[in-house]
């Protein structure tokens, strides 16, 4: 692509959200208050696995002040709801699948009865045998959560010829990794208000997908999709966590029931007891290679633990297939994967989609590889590396915008320059990914609308969700670039779906990339129009027209112009409206079902970690020093916000790599509490050096892909690398607590 | 006084010391203390612990600051903590830091700062977790307490409050209303833990030690460690170990290895038996040497 002359992307502007957030304006769901309001609340099972045999909520009903306990009967819709399989029931009808299952809601004058009426509910069980693992999942005879088989979906990929490439290989290595399921841990537990004026129904909810959460009380409530309205209300992060419903169908139903705005707010506990975790998995892993480094054969098989409900599951499973062999040319890959329901916590949706998970395997074997080679890893790395015209193992031909080794060259440049020279107990560790941006195979379109206003103002409309991500800073931005405006003429409104069009959700990394393009392309057509109008007014072809800095001018002179003021009143002279609406899918195939081939994604994010750790022997304690982090974005739609989500997403890897795992006993959680789920602190937070590597190519906005799951993805492995090289030791199991440390310094 | 209704128990807040003892006087039975209210006010929420009556300290200003007493013709000079001082008074005060470092060092250690600006001296040691984290100073810092109840005052040595995890001696109607800290002007101290966060933490194990040099011997040596066995505990043939010896890395190990002796550790959530008696030796040690390098 030619050199990029651009006048707002790539330099750093206010977010959108930053005002309001930081002098407290900003109103979060918890904050919203209506007249006649009510509470509501959640009965939740305390067991995994069971029929109902009896509810009693006659106490609860007597209490004054309640108004209302409904349970599966009094849904006027359907009773399942799920993001991809409707397998979740909204209140509990046939039985109960897992600790927290929904049995009946409230909704009553104020919190404190509400919570007096949860405690008057009675319920008795009749048990069932409860599923708690991949091993009892699968056993013949096991009782079954779902259907006829604990069997949620098995995947396989194969390309080439997988066995005689091994049997030519001069080295081979072998793992089996195993991550754990973590919480997501946003700052903001799930919370929504419910209210109904004119017959429509409004939800307002901490959410990262308003029009998925729209189609779902929808269907709960039997109404058509225009009686629904959802609002994303300001969220405070979700990382995956709140793309599954929480407290939308429920509150629909109390505000329903009673005619009253009903508002729910999750404690810490609950929230964290209910939403989706991310899927623990165990990869077992063969690499072989030639004598001189090069990667012959990768056969990988994995379980996961869907728990109780498949949520996002089915993409997890697909998308850490398509990337377990890593950002390498692997000529012969097969993969074999098999996720399970239980009666464990839902696993589902967290930043990455099984990526971070597969990359503790695809990583832990090159660092294995080039110790069995005596390589350099970064020169292993770059010799295997994706680039591009290189043939991934769905068939795939990649395009130029493949940044892969830039990012290992550029990590190693910096390393050279801040990193320490390796004493005792130090170890430095390289950690790579890739990361297909949008959804897996399917489409995953998301639309804008754009309106130019008489005095060069703009709104833009889209459903793009920005839980603190940034998405609306981005989306002006891009808004602003199109159409020759600046970034502060630009007014953003975001997932309101009685306003907004669709816009998916907000995860896969994907819309910076789709949402940026549909915002893109509406700004083009809008800009048709006020292209005529100028070239009618200047006399010159409209293709010489140059939008930039608030100035329409001709290429072949820039002193035929006009200021975009004068351009508006041209277009009020002649009648004319600057309007825009546009739609984007990125450009991929559905997957062969047998083999995996097509194109999953039509553009890759690539990144590369270098970590250096010292580990204390004596109590096992991995202090993290630095973090290297070099990410192929494209092009940086705003600095500072990729190098905030860089610096964002290497925290959350220490975090996974160090400390974090959810720990469930029976199917309940015992650490649904931050003092008992340890993220990082401030005061362990490592010295962060982010860089911006740019491989545009042309299918993103300006050549954006996308960085939010690839900022965390690379600094998992790196930091793994970095210890096993530091103690001289291999890890299979994350996190790296001192007392696992230990046990391994110890023999 | 405010009275009013909690979640299945009686609030109130005495205003002197006899509104509280007419009050313990009419109480059946069920009675807590409320303090800083960082642990209790949690754990009464959630159900994990209930009372009749809660009865809040919080109206007795005098129980909170920090005071010297100079030392004087055949006494030694002492700092009186209220018992209502917050862990935030404790981290700044700068008496403390120069006379008592190992509870500054302490209570800048413990959980966030909203919580050490509400937590208290007193709630921390009556909750008796056995790693508290100013427990350990306490006890190296020879602390004695003033008790208090209807019935009257009395005297006992930190080291007597403790029972076992959450439980002490104090009679059902007996509050601590100060902590003295002798001074010894040649001493130094200090406290470390270790927990797999830098912060916010609650430690698996913690430190602290004191010691006083003679002629480049031990003459004085207290060391205490919390999550070494059911509560705070003083290691006591360790110290009898250094005492008259040279301050040296090597006979601090060895003294790390007399105190995992003696030490009886739980297997928690947070980390094994194992893993405590492994690391009861080194963070014996490295409070020592760091006790060592604040002797001047």
């Amino acid at each position: 692509m030619a050199l990029r002359d651009l006048a707002v992307l790539g330099k750093a502007n206010v977010k959108k959200d930053a005002y309001n957030k930081i002098t407290g304006e900003a109103k979060f769901a918890a904050d919203l208050k209506f007249d006649h309001m009510l509470y509501g609340g959640v009965f939740r099972s305390t067991v995994p696995h069971a029929t109902i045999k009896r509810f009693d909520a006659s106490k609860a009903l007597a209490l004054p002040g309640v108004a209302c306990v409904l349970t599966s009967k009094d849904i006027p819709g359907g009773n399942r709801i799920g993001i991809i399989l409707k397998d979740e029931p909204v209140l509990v009808d046939d039985k109960i699948r897992r600790v927290g299952d929904a049995i009946a809601i409230v909704a009553a004058e104020t919190q404190e009865l509400v919570e007096e009426a949860l405690e008057l509910m009675e319920v008795e069980y009749d048990l069932l045998e409860p599923i708690l693992s991949y091993e009892d999942a699968m056993r013949e005879d096991s009782a079954k959560v779902h259907g006829e088989t604990n069997l949620h979906m098995r995947k396989h990929l194969e390309s080439g010829d997988v066995d005689a490439a091994f049997a030519q290989c001069d080295v081979i290595v072998e793992g089996t990794y195993t991550t754990n399921m973590l919480s997501h841990m946003f700052i903001e537990p799930d919370a929504g208000v419910a209210r109904i004026e004119d017959g429509v129904i409004t939800v307002y909810a901490s959410t990262q997908n308003a029009h998925f959460d729209r189609g779902e009380v929808a269907r709960t409530m039997g109404l058509p999709n225009n009686k629904v309205r959802v609002v994303q209300v300001t969220t405070g992060g979700g990382f995956g966590g709140k793309l599954d419903i929480s407290v939308q169908c429920h509150l629909a139903l109390l505000a329903n029931a009673t005619g009253r705005p009903v508002k729910m707010v999750r404690s810490r506990k609950e929230s964290t007891d209910v939403s989706a975790k991310r899927h623990p998995m165990t990869m077992k892993a063969k690499t072989g290679a030639t004598k001189d480094g090069k990667i012959q054969a990768v056969e990988v098989f994995m379980t996961g633990d869907t728990g109780a409900y498949a949520s996002y599951g089915p993409a997890v499973i697909v998308r850490a297939v398509v990337h377990c062999m890593g950002p390498y040319e692997v000529p012969n890959v097969r993969v074999d994967a098999d996720f399970v329901y239980t009666n464990n916590p839902m696993c589902g949706a967290f930043r990455g989609f099984g990526v971070p998970q597969v990359s503790v395997c695809h990583e832990g074997q090159m660092n294995a590889l080039a110790k069995a080679l005596n390589m350099d890893p970064i020169d292993l790395r770059i010799l295997n590396a994706q680039r591009p015209g290189t043939v991934l193992a769905t068939g795939q031909v990649l395009d130029e915008a493949v940044g892969f080794i830039e990012t290992l060259q550029e990590a190693k440049k910096k390393a050279a320059e801040v990193l320490d020279t390796c004493k005792e107990n130090q170890g430095v560790g390289v950690g790579c990914m890739w990361y297909g941006v949008g959804n897996t195979g399917l489409p995953n379109p998301a639309a804008a609308f754009v309106e130019v206003l008489p005095d060069a103002s703009v709104n833009l409309m889209v459903g793009c969700a920005d839980i603190g991500q940034g998405s609306s800073t981005v989306m002006a931005a891009i808004a602003a670039e199109e159409l020759g405006l600046s970034y502060d003429d630009i007014h953003v409104t975001s997932a309101d779906t009685m306003v907004t069009p669709e816009g998916g959700a907000s995860s896969a990394s994907r819309q910076t990339f789709i949402s940026g393009n549909a915002t893109r392309i509406a700004c083009k057509q809008a800009k048709e129009t006020l292209a005529q109008t100028a070239a009618n007014f200047l006399n010159v072809p409209k293709e010489d027209l140059i939008f930039r800095n608030r100035m329409v001018y001709s290429s072949k002179d820039p002193a035929i112009k006009l200021t975009y003021p004068e351009l508006m009143a041209e277009m009020k002279k002649w009648g004319k409206l600057a309007v825009g609406a546009g739609a984007y899918n990125p450009k991929t195939t559905y997957l062969d079902a047998k083999t995996m081939a097509g194109i999953p994604y039509e553009i890759y994010a690539y990144g590369t970690t270098i970590a250096q750790v010292e580990v204390d022997t004596s109590t096992g304690e991995v202090d993290v020093q630095k973090l290297i982090s070099a990410h192929d974005v494209g092009q940086a739609v705003d600095r500072e916000m990729v190098e905030g989500q860089i610096e964002g997403g290497m925290v959350m890897a220490q975090g996974f790599a160090v400390f974090e795992k959810i720990e469930h006993e029976k199917g309940k959680i015992k650490n649904p509490i931050f003092s008992k789920y340890l993220i990082p602190t401030a005061m362990d937070v490592p010295e962060i050096y982010p860089i911006i590597v740019e491989c545009p190519g042309e299918a993103g906005p300006f050549g954006a892909k996308g960085v939010g799951e690839p900022a965390l993805i690379p600094g998992i492995p790196a930091i793994t690398n970095a210890v096993e090289n530091a103690l001289g030791q291999r890890f299979f199991e994350l996190p790296l607590m001192p007392t696992e440390v230990m046990k391994k310094i110890r023999g | 006084m405010i009275e009013q209704r909690g979640k299945g128990y009686e609030y109130c807040r005495p205003g002197s010391w006899e509104e509280l003892a007419a009050i313990l006087c009419k109480a059946e039975a069920g009675v807590m203390f409320l303090a800083g209210g960082t642990d209790l006010a949690v754990d009464l929420r959630t159900g994990k612990k209930s009372c009749a009556h809660l009865v809040d300290l919080k109206g007795l200003t005098e129980l909170q600051g920090i005071a010297e007493t100079a030392a004087e013709e055949g006494k030694k000079g002492e700092i009186c903590i209220g018992s209502l001082t917050s862990i935030h008074q404790l981290e700044i005060n700068p008496l403390l830091q120069e006379k008592a470092a190992a509870l500054p060092e302490a209570a800048c250690q413990l959980g966030s700062r909203q919580v050490r600006n509400r937590a208290t001296l007193g709630g921390n040691l009556a909750n008796a977790s056995p790693t508290a984290d100013t427990a350990a100073p306490l006890l190296v810092l020879d602390a004695f307490l003033e008790l208090w109840s209807p019935s009257g005052s009395r005297h006992i040595p930190v080291e007597d409050l403790w029972q076992k995890a959450g439980k002490t001696f104090l009679a059902a109607d007996e509050i601590i209303r100060q902590i003295t800290l002798p001074l010894a002007p040649g001493r130094g101290t200090a406290f470390m833990k270790l927990g797999p966060r830098q912060a916010m933490d609650i430690a698996i194990i913690n430190a602290a030690a004191s010691l006083e040099l003679e002629d480049g011997r031990i003459s004085q040596v207290r060391i205490a460690l919390g999550g070494a066995g059911e509560r705070p505990l003083r290691m006591k043939q360790a110290e009898a170990f250094l005492l008259g010896k040279e301050a040296t890395a090597e006979h601090f190990a060895q003294a790390g290895v007399l105190a995992a002796q003696e030490s009886s550790p739980r297997s928690s959530r947070r980390a094994s038996r194992e893993y405590r008696l492994a690391t009861i030796p080194v963070l014996t040690e490295r409070v020592l040497l760091k006790a060592l390098s604040r002797l001047s």
